[in-house]
């Protein structure tokens, strides 16, 4: 499947720019509240080797640039 | 002349006057404010039957109505776009607080962090990113369908999980949703997910074969062609049962539909964490709204023409 977004090679970049989306719309806004994050990202752990990305959004230009497509393999049983 | 009866004998010389009657154990006090039959209904006013007064027994209940008078949390929790504050929020008169809603979201948009479970049972549907909440208030008015609220999904990556519902992939149930949908691509959107394809159960929007589907490990069961046409839709009401080990049913509002007996549609499945909106397998969000969905562990053999009539008595559906 192809998918529009932001690929991390490591898992710690991925979270490295999950922090910085979420700072910069200061997530959270309490330590209480159910939302913690922006963002999350994904493991594409179907492929080799697994890798990390975060599906674009428009409010993810801001902070995370321009995205790229690439392609994730997705357990897909039937159609 | 004066006697004991005080008003009655002034006013009709009858031994059934004021006095009387207040002292009585019939009197005013017990009219108006302490009898069970007060004043509301002495004027007409009808007393609240939630959904589970009526049908109860429900694994989990996700609704923007009151569904069950003893239910005394909210109906869901809502992060604000203007601050990204929460706040939850309850019913007036039985349906979505909107008015308290809309003070919350001011001009902006509000989105679901936590969808309540009504049932008791404490199933609560939530996502902590924000980008997969689906949406309750867009620019400063509520999501309606039907004149109704209700929760709008994004096609893109919205889902609200639950964790599982123990018990459900190895008894009979009845899911009863309903739901609208708008243009989209691809194969199955979710609806209701519990696990993998290949080993739990899926409730979905069939995308391109243009019906509502019920999935079962690796197996598919789907209304007729053209029910839930993927240019988009009205809300509908799709019911989906399993009389375990013996047949899987679909209907849609309220109609039979398509049904099988094969041993992987009728069988048990894995039980698992559950998604609303999404299909895990098929990483798949539904683009379109739900205003309720009531999981029943039981096929409703009995009740479920009257569930179905009393979720569309709401929402006139069809």
């Amino acid at each position: 499947m192809e998918v529009t977004g932001y690929k991390y090679t490591n898992e710690q970049d991925a979270i490295d720019a999950r922090e910085l989306v979420d700072a910069y719309y200061g997530i959270p806004v309490s330590p209480e509240d159910v939302t913690q994050n922006w963002v999350d990202y994904q493991t594409a752990n179907l492929d080799t080797p697994i890798f990390y990305y975060i599906t674009f959004d428009d409010s993810l230009i801001v902070v995370l640039g321009q995205p790229i497509t690439f392609e994730v393999i997705i357990p897909n049983s039937f159609e | 002349m004066a006697n004991a009866n005080g008003w009655g004998d002034g006013a009709s010389n009858n031994n059934i006057g004021w006095g009387k009657g207040a002292d009585n154990a019939i009197g005013w006090g017990d009219i108006h404010a302490d009898s069970y039959a007060g004043l509301t209904d002495i004027v007409g006013a009808p007393s609240f039957v939630g959904l589970l007064d009526t049908y109860s027994g429900a694994s989990a209940a996700f609704s923007l109505r009151k569904l069950r008078t003893a239910y005394t949390g909210s109906a869901i929790r809502v992060r604000r776009s203007s601050d990204n504050a929460e706040q939850d929020f309850g019913f007036v008169a039985n349906v979505l607080d909107t008015a308290s809603l809309l003070t919350f979201c001011g001009v902006g948009n509000g989105f679901v962090t936590t969808w309540y479970d009504q049932s008791g049972n404490g199933y609560n549907a939530s996502t902590s990113t924000a980008l997969n909440q689906p949406q309750v208030v867009a620019s400063g008015a509520v999501i309606v369908e039907n004149s109704k609220p209700s929760v709008k999904f994004d096609g893109s990556n919205d889902k609200l999980t639950g964790t599982t519902i123990t018990g459900l992939g190895s008894t009979s149930f009845s899911v009863f949703t309903l739901s609208s949908g708008l243009s989209q691509a691809g194969t199955y959107a979710g609806l209701l997910n519990i696990g993998a394809v290949s080993t739990g159960m899926i409730i979905s929007r069939s995308i391109n074969n243009t019906g509502f589907a019920l999935l079962q490990k690796n197996d598919v069961i789907i209304t007729s062609a053209g029910t839930a046409p993927a240019t988009g839709y009205l809300p509908k009401l799709f019911t989906a049962t399993k009389e375990i080990n013996v047949i899987s049913r679909l209907f849609l509002n309220g109609v039979a539909s398509t049904t099988s007996t094969a041993a992987a549609m009728i069988g048990t499945f894995t039980d698992a964490n559950f998604d609303i909106g999404r299909t895990l397998s098929y990483a798949l969000t539904l683009n379109g709204n739900i205003q309720e969905m009531v999981v029943y562990p039981t096929h409703q053999p009995t009740n479920r023409a009257n569930i179905e009539t009393n979720i569309n008595t709401f929402y006139s559906a069809y």
